[in-house]
């Protein structure tokens, strides 16, 4: 009929396509944009994991050059300036060869000043100052520039000596160097058959371009064995001489012109063959001729002369051959060794990890990490240079640093101890995760104990006993606790409950001992009460008789606690607790952020709790109550055992909430990650260190990842928790229906 | 005749008394928080203390802003006896001039006798705090004086809106003009960057870039120029304003002390002991306003909150316009064009137990993905030239929203999603068998009666997202933003730009100020605001549900 009106037809046809398409349209869009929707929103989960992946990597080593001089000098010590565009070696024939570290090529070569037969070099730990021995007892230090990056910064004028004439001769010296922040210098020599001289130059950088005074004085002991390796700290504070038979002496050498011999002690039972202080000057390193890498650290001791006495920290992987060189980073904590038979091994003190291992073909005379730590240099005993690259970007991070009980600088013992940052570069980072979980668990249980029968108890009295009228009263506003903000309530806790608590703990106590009691005088008033009076109210209205009881009970308890407090306590419970339990009681303690996270967790339990347990079908309930059951034998014996699945999802429900929340413990707790089951001490959780930390962490650093790795924890247990209490809530609801 | 009472009774009454506990913590908490917050702008009598302690006798003059026990150690170090449980008293001073601390604290003991002098005043100032004391002269000019107590008065509270306005008229013009000009020498500065950046990159050559770069110049010299002069002018108009001044005869440590104090920098001047009802009443309402309506001053303790009312109610919006159409979008996919395999039950149970998920988790995400990843990608993009100072590299309220939108985006899809599967199957079915499409019978059938459900998940979204404050500490909040996200300069929205919050606002005041105590008023103030606004939603949330839902079943059938 229409077939004759093509007009008709044609917008028929058209708005037909129209429908189609735009069916096919929002129907792809839909999809495109919900399937979107749930990958992003599910990517967090994958974002966050990758994040920390790069903490897991293996470190790598590439060699880049190998580094063979026209003609065979004996090169003693080699460095390199921070970029690798420059490195620089010392001869033995007094020259400084300078070459390119990405090929390996020599650039120029430079004369050190009055020096033609150098019997020992050795460069400070930034590279950037040189000491120079000569046979004639001759001594020079020269300074590179701050930086450099080309031959030519280093003319006469970019280098500037300093010499000076030891007051002792040197057969075969041996040598350490180090220099401090302000440029200051130390430097400990000894040699055969003399006693080891101790350089210091102080002030140098007081007066541009003044000569420093340099103070030498001699290390006299009357030790027979001959001096094998000697150490000094970038402070100048500490030198350790070691000897062939094992045995060092630890001098106290603050004031240079009169060293101070606090310890003999034996660090090993063979040479100690190579020695190095680690960055900041808190750990040495130790190498013997059996190949043992150890080290060691100065803890408090209030036996030694300075109060400070050498303990042993970690043993790492040893070498086969003996140690003969020992170079430690200026970044972090690695340090790099290496033996006689060419093998060159990558540590990481915190820890105690060998991180790498690698193997060359000649015995290794001298290491050097570059300032960067992103490379070493290694000379071979046949005089070549080999340059490698390193890939360490987060040695600080392993599964033992981060759980396992370590024994940091200067600690006599292992600890477990979160401390992400120090006041100086050379910091040693703490990142023990165990206080925070610790920390995590204790706050989120103290929560549960307040929210647990608080609010199962209440969900009970609500699904089971309430009168429909009460129940529409309190069920929003319990909805309506769920919706104030934790930060509201972290405030609350924390400005207004812990003041108070503080001087009226004891009120607390009685409050909650008086608390059952005023529930049972409510109930026997309400027995007593004559019928009549009783008829007005409906059954399961007994909350009117209990709001009122309550806070009866708790006002008369702040009366009688003050004379309670005077007669047990002599009148303050909190100096009680400190001199009579040696308790130290904190503001803001944990008895504080458990009430205030239970506060937050309460409505998620008690709804969930009221839903299960409304739930239960109800001629199970009614059939108990016809068979002459008592309410509470019903609730106890019927509703209880069919809902107690649906109840227990909703207390792990309220645990994973209580895990991870953050406002509140931010608040309401002293933050500080400490390890101590006592009630009266705060604490410090997961969430509320990232919220304290991510800000300041360098952004993919290792504290950056590492507080990924916690979020990534707290993400997976309460995703896990919640999913489990999700399926098992599930099942119950099939089971309601079946039933 | 004996009651018989029901086995168990007493434990069916114990399980009301936690029921009753929930419902008097709860109230207890609001009346606190409400008592607390509406009392904190009333105008507090000045009370004269004389003091008789251990040390000499003084005399302080001062509001009490609290009153507390002294702990129990405390007061037996002091020598009282902590049985009768001695109290003492928060005392704001004022007088920075003379005091080291604006509180001091007063114990109640030490106390001989309290008056309340009827002339005592106490004058809230633009910056140094309050003053208290007693109006001693009106200094108009040099030669200028009205000596008279009652006369100062009198023609200081004629003259004190007049200038006060004139000081505040110089503000807004140094803001307004000053800040213009700073815009443009800042855009020149900018523009000079992103030459050398293209010259360094060999995109420009030397020519042109010198060319414009003299042309450049000269336009910062001759801003340089006009800013000074503005500057000038505006610095003589406000020693002018600056002139009168009002003589305080305060009490400081030693006896009275005079204080010079200009008119035009007091911003409210008043005798609290001596008020009538209509006085307080108004002074209560200028204050009330002035919390609403004024930037914060003196490190946030004073002053209003209104540029964190605009971040709070800026961040949700942006969130829920984010949030909400996304949330729709994955809750109809999920209901609608997927056949509700195992796979879209497990996606359907992550998607719930993400709202579970803590938020600092999210926060992180936030900072690591958007500030740092994708606004990191957008600096090294568009704005090369301004690196390492970072535009979008850092935190902003877009980054802050986005990640906000992430935390919310589970209630969105779990409450439009339960609104769908409410619909009886037969209303899709019959339009279906009219001959509507799939995508005309969600749009005119399907989505209509889900309305309210969608509507109900939108603003719990909105009153959870208002409440958050964790993961925008990270993502982009501050504790003052002089800037508003958006002004007259294009793009006129700066989504980049950090922003203040009434829940950030609450933790900085809180807790990272250093006089706790005294700017506790100012924290239940703001809380008091922060619930009034989420209470507002989740009320919102139930009335549209209800009135929607009406409206709908009455339509639909």
């Amino acid at each position: 009929m229409f077939r004759d009106n093509s007009l008709v037809d044609q917008t028929a046809v058209r708005r037909r396509v129209r429908r189609v398409w735009s069916n096919g349209a929002a129907g792809f869009f839909i999809s495109l944009g919900g399937v979107g929707v749930i990958i992003v929103v599910l990517a967090i989960f994958v974002f966050i994991g990758y994040e920390t992946i790069p903490l897991w990597t293996q470190p790598s080593l590439t060699e880049i050059a190998d580094l063979h001089f026209s003609h065979p000098d004996e090169v003693l010590i080699m460095g390199e300036n921070e970029y690798r565009s420059l490195g620089y070696a010392v001869t033995g024939t007094g020259e400084l060869i300078f070459f390119s570290p990405s090929d390996g090529t020599e650039l120029a070569r430079h004369r050190i000043p009055s020096m033609t037969n150098v019997t020992f070099a050795a460069i400070d730990p930034t590279q950037k100052k040189i000491l120079a021995i000569d046979s004639n007892q001759f001594g020079l230090i020269l300074s590179l520039p701050t930086t450099y990056t080309q031959v030519s910064d280093l003319d006469s004028r970019g280098i500037t000596t300093t010499p000076f004439a030891l007051i002792e001769p040197f057969t075969a010296p041996i040598a350490d160097f180090s220099v401090s922040g302000q440029d200051d210098f130390y430097a400990v020599i000894a040699g055969d058959k003399s006693p080891p001289v101790l350089v210091t130059s102080r002030g140098a950088s007081l007066f541009a371009g003044s000569t420093p005074e340099i103070v030498q004085a001699k290390l006299s002991w009357d030790y027979s064995a001959a001096v094998s390796s000697v150490a000094v700290d970038k402070f100048g504070e500490r030198v350790v001489v070691s000897t062939t038979t094992g045995r060092a002496f630890y001098w106290d050498v603050r004031d240079p012109t009169n060293p101070i011999m606090v310890q003999s002690i034996a660090l090993s039972d063979t040479e100690i063959t190579a020695t190095k202080f680690l960055l900041g000057g808190q750990v040495l390193i130790v190498g013997d001729a059996k190949g043992r890498i150890t080290t060691w650290t100065w803890a408090l001791d209030s036996a030694s002369v300075n109060g400070l006495s050498m303990v042993r920290l970690n043993e790492f992987d040893g070498h086969t051959g003996r140690v003969t060189a020992i170079a430690s980073a200026l970044r972090n904590k690695s340090f790099i060794t290496g033996d006689a038979t060419g093998e060159v091994f990558l540590h990481y003190q915190t820890g105690g990890r060998t991180l790498l291992k690698s193997r060359g073909s000649a015995s290794t005379r001298a290491l050097t990490i570059s300032p960067r730590g992103d490379g070493i240099l290694i000379l071979a005993a046949d005089g070549s240079i080999s340059i490698d690259s390193l890939y360490n970007p987060y040695p600080e991070a392993s599964l033992r640093t981060l759980f396992g009980k370590i024994q940091y600088e200067g600690y006599d013992h292992p600890t477990y101890t979160w401390q992400s940052t120090g006041g100086t570069d050379d910091f040693e980072s703490k990142f023990s995760l165990v206080p925070l979980l610790f920390g995590t668990l204790k706050g989120a249980l103290y929560a549960m104990v307040f929210a647990l029968p608080v609010a199962i108890l209440g969900a009970l009295y609500t699904a089971l006993f309430s009168h429909p009228r009460i129940r529409n009263i309190v069920k929003p506003i319990v909805e309506l606790m769920a919706a104030l903000p934790s930060v509201v309530i972290g405030f609350i806790a924390a400005l207004w409950l812990a003041p108070l608590l503080e001087t009226r703990f004891v009120d607390a106590v009685v409050i909650v001992v008086l608390f059952p009691l005023s529930v049972l005088a409510a109930s026997l008033l309400w027995r007593l009460l004559p019928h009549a009076a009783k008829n007005g109210f409906l059954s399961g209205s007994e909350l009117i008789v209990l709001v009122p009881a309550i806070v009866l009970f708790m006002i008369l308890g702040t009366y009688i606690a003050p004379e309670i407090e005077a007669f047990l306590f002599g009148g303050s419970f909190r100096q009680w607790l400190y001199e009579s339990a040696n308790v130290a009681y904190d503001q803001r303690n944990s008895i504080v952020v458990g009430f205030a996270m239970g506060f937050a967790v309460i409505p998620i339990i008690f709804t969930i709790s009221e839903d299960a347990l409304s739930g239960v079908p109800a001629h199970l309930t009614a059939g108990s109550l016809a068979l002459g059951a008592t309410r509470w034998q019903t609730a106890t014996r019927v509703v209880l055992p069919t809902a107690s699945p649906g109840i227990f999802s909703a207390a792990m429900v309220g645990f994973g909430r209580a895990v991870g929340e953050t406002m509140i413990v931010l608040m309401a707790t002293g933050n500080t990650p400490v390890l101590d089951f006592s009630a009266f001490v705060g604490m410090r959780t997961l969430s509320a260190n990232i919220a304290v930390e991510i800000p300041e962490a360098p952004y993919l650093g290792t504290l950056y990842r590492i507080l990924f790795f916690s979020g990534l924890l707290l993400f997976a247990f309460t995703f896990l928790v919640n999913t489990v209490a999700e399926i098992i809530r599930q099942r119950l609801r099939k089971r309601y229906s079946t039933i | 005749m004996k009651h018989s009472v029901p086995r168990g009774d007493t434990y069916v009454w114990m399980t009301g008394g936690f029921l009753a506990l929930c419902v008097i913590m709860i109230t207890g908490m609001l009346l606190l928080i409400v008592v607390q917050g509406i009392g904190y702008f009333r105008p507090r009598p000045i009370d004269q203390f004389a003091l008789q302690g251990d040390a000499e006798a003084e005399t302080i003059l001062g509001q009490v802003y609290s009153r507390e026990d002294i702990p129990g150690d405390v007061a037996m170090t002091l020598g009282y006896d902590p049985a009768a449980r001695p109290v003492r008293y928060l005392v704001r001073v004022g007088n920075r001039e003379l005091f080291a601390q604006d509180f001091r604290w007063v114990n109640g003991p030490d106390v001989g006798m309290v008056t309340r002098p009827a002339n005592a005043v106490c004058l809230e100032r633009v910056e140094y705090g309050n003053a208290y004391g007693f109006v001693h002269s009106l200094r108009l000019g040099a030669n200028r004086v009205i000596d008279s107590e009652i006369d100062a008065w009198d023609v200081f509270q004629k003259i004190h809106e007049t200038l006060r306005g004139l000081l505040e008229q110089i503000k807004a013009r140094e803001k307004d003009e000053l800040g213009e000009l700073n815009y443009q020498f800042e855009q020149h500065r900018l523009e000079v960057k992103a030459l050398e950046y293209r010259l360094a990159n060999g995109r420009i050559d030397s020519a042109s870039y010198e060319t414009r770069k003299t042309e450049i110049v000269a336009a910062m010299a001759n801003l340089e120029q006009s800013l000074r002069l503005h500057q000038a002018a505006l610095d003589s108009m406000r020693r002018i304003a600056r002139e009168p001044v009002l003589v305080l005869r305060a009490l400081g440590s030693s006896g009275e002390d005079l204080v010079d104090i200009p008119v035009a920098s007091i911003v409210r001047a008043y005798k609290p002991n001596s008020m009538t009802a209509t006085a307080t009443l108004r002074f209560y309402a200028s204050k009330v306003w002035e919390f609403l309506s004024d930037d914060p001053r003196e490190a946030n303790a004073e002053g209003g909150v209104f540029p964190a009312i605009f971040g709070t109610v800026m961040m949700v919006l942006l969130m829920t316009m984010v949030a909400v159409p996304f949330g729709v979008l994955a809750a109809l996919y999920l209901r609608e064009y997927t056949s509700g395999g195992a796979m879209v039950r497990i996606v359907r149970i992550a998607v719930n137990n993400l709202a579970g998920v803590p938020s600092i988790v999210f926060g992180m995400f936030g900072l690591g993905f958007f500030v740092y990843f994708v606004g990191g990608g957008i600096d090294a993009l568009l704005y090369p030239e301004r690196l390492p100072a970072p535009t979008y590299g850092t935190g902003g309220i877009l980054w802050a929203s986005l990640t906000l939108s992430l935390l919310t985006v589970p209630v969105v899809i779990v409450a439009t999603e339960e609104a769908l599967a409410a619909i009886p199957r037969g209303i899709r079915e019959g339009s279906l068998a009219l001959g509507a499409t799939k995508w005309e019978t969600i749009r005119r059938v399907v989505l209509p009666s889900a309305t309210p459900g969608i509507m109900t998940g939108a603003i719990l979204a909105m009153a959870r997202g208002a409440g958050e404050v964790a993961p925008l500490m990270i993502t982009g909040v501050v504790k003052l933003a002089t800037e508003m996200p958006f002004d007259s300069h294009f793009p006129f929205f700066h989504l980049d730009r950090k922003f203040m919050h009434l829940g950030f606002h609450i933790y900085d005041i809180g807790f990272q100020t250093s006089n706790v105590e005294a700017n506790i008023g100012m924290v239940y103030t703001t809380t008091l605001l922060l619930i009034g606004i989420i209470l507002f939603l989740n009320m919102a949330a139930i009335m549209v549900r209800a009135r929607l839902r009406e409206r709908y079943r009455t339509a639909g059938f």
